[in-house]
């Protein structure tokens, strides 16, 4: 709900302007500064609670920062600053969701910081002798000098896992600060330093249930509560599963004045029910949003220019509406349950133990190419999607397994369960999940709360015994016995039956002219990455042979579509905001 | 003929010792001299049986597709019952009604049993002509892509994954169990368990180094669901029953649902099946008409696609947990991970 941008070096001011005013959404106040040699440029929404009231000035020190910590304080960039002069150690506790620049005048020295599960951006470049940095891309594309070239390996990676991860974007040029990092830009070198590492710390204290039931009921609802900055109203993202059920319960819990919103797909809804069943059991009041693909049809182009980056889960078009009504609503922040199958295991990790178990029995696949088809996107079917001339540009091999490496094999953990939560948190968690609702409800000018996504609560987390986490089959054990007794029954222990976006229905129902423009041979022919032939029978609705869930014709078609629509956008038309009212 | 290398069309004068002359590469099969396909209509089969290249499949699913697609010649059969046809016509038209009726009676006879060779019950191909075949045609144009080999089989087998500690603490929320340790291959090497996230053994231990560690793990889950996968033969009727009967299996676990093929669903498959064994008794899952028919014949599950077989199995897990949505089996209770309770509740 807020953005930063700037520099170091000598540019015209009037580009810092144009950098604000590419996300004029984000707030309607504004602040800048330029001094000899960089610029800082801020924008928030006045009156908000727990925001920077704009930038921080101390003599020589600047600070830009956008966001709120948890627990809150009444100026952020003020404590960021009183917090990292001593040094690094004061970010030791620190936690949030904020993305900042101190500009420390006297050393000449920039450094950027991002917040521990990247939930806020940061993008830098550098560009003739200028390093500028900013919250969002379509920001540098206000450059004028930067131009938008796309960079076909980061494309690769889109592919696989439908968002683009590591330090890469699509734009060649444009590198991304990781979360849980900062990074110090001095004497014309970048220098990166993480300052927060999650890993597996086994406490055989909590080898007792009782005992690690207490510890992660307790850091839940300290999670929920410093995330309270003093709103009068708050919304909360509920769909009946546990995670955001739980987030309902201790918000309730904590006194706070909470409005719910659901998704209603109609008679495809899975967990319809069950949200009303919490809100009711909870006395909460329930909004539920219908959404159906030609809901999606006038603001695909729109929802596309303010996700800012290619993400290709088809849940960001019903999050988009779900961020319109709660902002109709009159709301400035909304927390969800994300983060909940990340640290404590959910459904999605259960065919990786299969996978593991019956790894090589009629060659060798290693757990890296597991987890790397588990995006279920287009890895292994590159031959027959990707042009030639595609695939001479996507560099070498082995890019998309160096990403895993530090979490499925190493120190980090010893336990399976574990490296496989370590990887999701750090890629799905961090770099997709995180991210693509942030832009969603900063889109809408609301504040993203996660609770869940915690520094103490990963910590906690990371300490019990994976054991307690998948139980037999039993996913998030120790979280549903934490509000056993306080949910409904029905919402604590059902099994998943998996998320309820019906993206085939919508590709070839109701979305199928755009998804015809956008993935038609004149198209596909043009862009010159894709083969038609694979995805003409996509767009006609046939998987492929060996496929046997019918929702991936959708994934796939929305991911393409997705990546198509954004090149136009950002490529093509250099991150302005599309015309409104165009759908494809 | 055509080469399925180099796409020349050549007459069999053209074609010295069996080799093409475009690319003077060898065929596996030269029809002039007694075989019954030709390499493209092979190719042709391997195509049907691998979806192109995107599935992979075991070399007992290419012998159905090629007693599909391998020629009758019920020319062969029918010849004899023309010419007496046409000699009844002529007797006819002579007025020698008697003389043309016998010769009518006899091409009806020989019809008859041309017809019925036509719908034959059983596999048309001898497996030992398919398996010359098959070592001729690896001979010639190598191992095709997609066909499913155990590492262990090959030459340099691939090393054992080391697990880390925990993974055999684990559960699965559903097993596919299959009554010969092949049809477990199939959905394996197709990634089936993963795309479904479920556990695949076969009745008689497959996969062999995994098999104790997965039926273990199976034990933690008392709301298992298990589905039986299984030829229409008496073994493979049994299986859902034995399943859900025997200790060392899920007796008292779970549910078994039979997804596997029946006598019931056998005659779209007339022609291919296979000579039943010793004559089968009702009872043990398997009621008396089904006893009836698996007497004299057996169906393989390979006698299916293996596109065909993912997708139907999809289909028939899918089903059965959507219809068991809104009942307590698709609910887990603190009991079902061995809680102790925790003193909240």
């Amino acid at each position: 709900m807020s953005g930063i941008c700037g520099w170091v070096g000598d540019a015209d001011p009037a580009i810092l302007d144009a950098m604000l005013e590419a996300i004029d959404y984000r707030g309607d106040s504004v602040d800048k500064v330029n001094v000899p040699g960089a610029a800082l440029g801020y924008r928030w929404w006045s009156g908000r609670p727990g925001k920077s009231p704009g930038i921080h000035r101390q003599g020589a020190q600047l600070v830009a920062c956008a966001g709120t910590f948890a627990p809150p304080v009444a100026s952020p960039a003020a404590e960021l600053i009183a917090r990292l002069q001593p040094g690094p150690e004061g970010l030791d506790s620190l936690d949030g969701a904020f993305a900042a620049a101190w500009w420390d005048g006297e050393k000449r020295r920039l450094t950027l910081i991002r917040d521990p599960f990247g939930v806020r951006s940061l993008y830098y470049t550098q560009q003739g002798g200028v390093f500028y940095f900013a919250s969002e891309l379509k920001q540098l594309l206000a450059v004028p000098d930067i131009s938008a070239e796309l960079d076909h390996a980061a494309i690769h990676k889109y592919l696989t896992f439908s968002f683009v991860p590591g330090e890469d974007t699509p734009l060649k040029g444009i590198r991304r600060l990781l979360p849980r990092r900062y990074a110090v830009w001095a004497a014309g070198r970048l220098e990166v330093t993480q300052y927060f590492e999650l890993r597996e710390s086994l406490d055989e204290r909590y080898a007792d249930r009782r005992a690690a039931v207490q510890l992660i009921r307790r850091r839940c609802i300290e999670a929920v509560e410093k995330r309270l900055n003093g709103e009068e109203k708050i919304g909360l993202f509920l769909s009946g599963g546990l995670d955001s059920s739980a987030v309902a319960l201790w918000l309730k819990d904590a006194g706070a004045n909470v409005s719910a919103f659901s998704l209603d797909f109609g008679d495809k809804s899975l967990e319809k029910d069950r949200a009303r069943e919490v809100a009711g059991a909870l006395a909460i009041p329930l909004q539920f949003v219908r959404v159906g693909g030609e809901a999606l049809l006038p603001i695909f182009q729109d929802l596309v220019w303010r996700l800012d980056l290619p993400f290709g889960d088809p849940v960001t078009g019903p999050q988009y509406l779900l961020g319109r009504a709660a902002r109709a609503a009159g709301l400035g922040c909304i927390f969800n349950g994300e983060g909940g199958d990340q640290l404590f295991g959910g459904w999605t990790q259960k065919p990786m133990i299969g996978a593991e178990l019956y790894a090589n029995l009629y060659g060798e696949e290693s757990r890296e190419e597991l987890y790397l088809r588990s995006y279920r996107r287009f890895y292994g079917s590159e031959d027959e999607l990707y042009t030639p001339e595609f695939h001479a540009r996507i560099g070498p091999a082995g890019q998309r397994r160096a990403l895993l490496l530090p979490y499925l094999h190493g120190e980090k953990a010893s336990t399976f369960l574990h490296r496989v939560r370590l990887a999701d948190l750090a890629l799905k968690g961090c770099q997709n999940i995180l991210p693509r609702a942030e832009r969603m409800a900063n889109g809408w000018g609301l504040d993203i709360r996660a609770p869940l996504f915690d520094r103490r609560l990963a910590e906690a987390a990371f300490a019990l015994p994976p054991q307690l986490k998948l139980r037999g089959a039993v996913e998030k054990f120790v979280l549903k016995l934490a509000v056993r007794g306080r949910l409904p029954k029905e919402v604590v222990w059902r099994k998943k039956l998996g998320m309820g976006v019906p993206i085939t229905d919508w590709t070839l129902g109701p979305l199928a002219p755009l998804m015809n423009e956008l993935l038609g041979k004149a198209s596909l022919e043009r862009r010159g990455l894709f083969r038609n032939e694979y995805v003409a029978a996509l767009l006609q609705g046939h998987n492929t042979p060996g496929e046997t869930r019918r929702r991936r014709v959708g994934e796939r078609l929305w991911a393409l579509a997705m990546l198509e629509a954004w090149m136009r956008i950002f490529v093509d038309g250099g991150g302005k905001r599309p015309a409104r009212g165009s759908g494809g | 003929m055509k080469c399925i290398r180099c796409g020349v069309d050549s007459k069999y004068k053209e074609r010295a010792n069996r080799t093409c002359p475009g690319c003077h590469k060898l065929f596996a099969f030269e029809p002039q001299l007694g075989d019954r396909l030709t390499d493209v209509a092979f190719q042709k089969a391997i195509d049907a049986v691998s979806a192109k290249g995107q599935v992979r499949w075991g070399v007992e699913h290419l012998y159905y597709e090629v007693a599909r697609r391998f020629p009758r010649r019920i020319w062969l059969a029918v010849l004899p019952a023309v010419v007496p046809g046409v000699f009844g016509l002529v007797l006819l038209l002579g007025k020698s009604y008697k003389m043309a009726a016998v010769a009518l009676v006899i091409s009806a006879i020989l019809g008859v049993l041309a017809w019925q060779r036509k719908t034959a019950r059983n596999v048309s191909v001898p497996l030992a002509d398919f398996n010359r075949m098959w070592s001729t045609w690896r001979t010639v144009h190598g191992e095709p892509n997609g066909l499913i080999v155990r590492a262990s089989e090959r030459g340099t087998p691939t090393p054992r994954r080391s697990f880390d500690s925990d993974i055999a603490d684990y559960s699965f929320d559903r097993a596919v169990i299959c009554d010969r340790a092949r049809t477990a291959d199939l959905l394996i090497a197709n990634n089936f368990h993963f795309e479904n996230n479920c556990a695949v053994l076969s009745m008689d231990g497959y996969p062999e180094p995994l098999f104790d560690t997965v039926r273990s793990m199976l034990k933690r889950n008392p709301k298992l669901r298990v589905f039986a996968l299984h030829d229409s033969s008496a073994r493979g009727c049994r299986l859902a029953h034995r399943l859900t009967h025997e200790k060392e299996w899920f007796a008292g676990q779970g549910e078994v649902t039979d997804v596997g093929l029946r006598p019931s669903q056998a005659d779209v498959f007339r022609g291919l099946f296979l000579a039943a064994g010793p004559a089968v008794v009702g009872g043990g899952g398997i009621s008396a008409l089904e006893a009836r028919w698996l007497s004299q014949n057996t169906l393989e599950l390979a006698a299916l696609r293996p596109e065909q077989i993912l997708k139907r199995l999809y289909a028939a897990m899918n089903r059965k947990e959507h219809e068991d949505f809104d009942d307590d089996s698709f609910r887990y209770e603190a009991s079902d991970a061995d809680d102790a309770g925790d003193g909240f509740g």
